[in-house]
């Protein structure tokens, strides 16, 4: 399987920037911080399961709800 | 008015205090933003600034040096005052004993502030409010402070890690009148005219070299292997050397995290047998470029000419300036001309033992511009 990981970092920044692209910027490097560079995934990468585990704390730490099934 | 800035190079507390009481004799302050060498016994230095500006907000840090409009000193107290045509709403939160939990500590925080302004930090507009942290320069928890205010808020933090003239024994953050150790305090502003940031780091990327983090101790700030070898042996490698001869380079060849064309600059602090530590965390996996320094002075100027240009005008800057950054102007003799880059901006600010934006970061200088 491929792109899961590249389609909840869209969900996560879509949720968290309210349409705003300054503030999605920013959070690009807060996810970098974190330790995932979104740039570096895209619709092919495979569903690292390592990743998708660290993206489920992203995601709690941002308080937002995502479905990774 | 505007913004104010006052400085004293008196040793005494109360003289140095009265020196910015006469230089703001004639101002109504909204706020008083202060930075302040170690060598004053913070708990009467912040007694003595309430005492003398009783009705405004204020809060302040001890430095490793401090920055005035036009100079760089030593032993010194610097103070900004902001009146209320510039600041339109403060709230200031005091962080105490933040290496016990860094991140309630941010938590009970923004609750208050959120008490205090009646909606969430979440849905605050970040062009509207932006915020200031000062934080315990030994405390070794800013990452884990910036990564929770940057998980409740869209709000930028900007500031710096508090110092102690170098001694690396104590810092203080202050805040309305009173001298807090192993603290941070953040602070809520609402610029009437608007704001903006410069975050500028003299080193470009060396030859494309990136080193992988493979094993490393987060809460040590330590790399124990690059690409999956002995860290200080490939650092050391890559740059030509050997380990035991490899501390030379760290202040010219750092590492930092590259966010598209901005760097986030993470410096070596000692080798540790073969493991390197850092002045802040990175995290297994980060692949970091190898850095290369450039110069200071052209590329402040640079980036503080580049934003009066944009900007039209700039009415004040808090310039929260790296001490690895001050330490190299000072061997190099050139901490005058980094003071004269800020000689017609009302400016204060002092050299810190890290800086915060978005993260938290080293060899930088990060400066909140009021327009």
């Amino acid at each position: 399987m491929s792109g899961r990981i590249k389609q909840i970092i869209n969900q996560i920044l879509d949720k968290k920037s309210n349409g705003s692209d300054l503030i999605k910027l920013t959070l690009k490097t807060k996810f970098v911080l974190k330790g995932i560079d979104p740039d570096k995934y895209s619709e092919v990468s495979s569903d690292d399961p390592a990743v998708l585990e660290k993206l489920k704390s992203v995601a709690q730490d941002f308080d937002v709800e995502v479905d990774f099934n | 008015m505007g913004i104010i800035t006052a400085y004293s190079n008196k040793q005494s507390v109360t003289e140095a205090v009265n020196d910015i009481k006469n230089t703001f004799s004639n101002v109504d302050p909204k706020l008083i933003v202060y930075f302040a060498s170690s060598s004053f016994e913070g708990e009467l230095l912040s007694k003595e600034m309430k005492n003398s500006f009783s009705d405004t907000d204020m809060f302040g840090c001890s430095t490793a040096g401090e920055i005035v409009s036009g100079k760089m000193l030593k032993n010194s107290i610097v103070a900004m005052s902001l009146d209320k045509e510039v600041i339109s709403d403060v709230k200031i939160e005091v962080l105490e004993n933040i290496s016990e939990d860094a991140e309630k500590s941010v938590e009970d925080a923004f609750n208050s502030f959120e008490n205090k302004l009646g909606s969430k930090m979440s849905d605050l507009s970040p062009k509207e409010y932006v915020g200031i942290i000062l934080i315990d320069g030994l405390s070794v928890v800013e990452e884990k402070v910036m990564d929770k205010i940057g998980v409740r808020t869209n709000i930028m933090f900007i500031g710096g890690s508090a110092g102690d003239d170098c001694k690396f024994e104590k810092t203080f953050v202050y805040a309305n009148g009173k001298s807090y150790p192993n603290s941070a305090v953040l602070v809520l502003l609402k610029p009437s005219n608007g704001f903006d940031y410069i975050k500028t780091q003299s080193f470009c990327p060396m030859k494309d070299i990136i080193l992988k983090a493979t094993k490393v101790n987060e809460a040590s700030r330590e790399i124990l292997e690059f690409n999956e070898k002995p860290a200080a042996e490939v650092y050391s490698e890559v740059l030509g050397t050997t380990v035991d001869k490899v501390s030379d380079k760290f202040m010219h060849n750092p590492v930092g995290l590259l966010v598209g064309d901005d760097i986030f600059v993470r410096s070596p602090q000692q080798i540790k047998e073969n493991s390197m530590v850092f002045y802040c965390a990175v995290g297994e996996g980060m692949e970091l470029a190898l850095l290369e320094a450039t110069d200071i002075i052209k590329d402040t100027k640079e980036a503080v000419d580049n934003k009066k240009n944009e900007l039209g005008n700039i009415s004040g800057i808090i310039n929260f300036n790296c001490i690895l950054r001050t330490l190299e102007l000072e061997q190099k003799d050139l901490t005058g001309a980094y003071g004269e880059l800020f000689t017609d901006i009302p400016t204060i600010g002092f050299s810190t033992y890290g800086e915060e934006f978005i993260g938290h970061i080293n060899q930088t200088a990060t400066m909140l511009i009021f327009k």
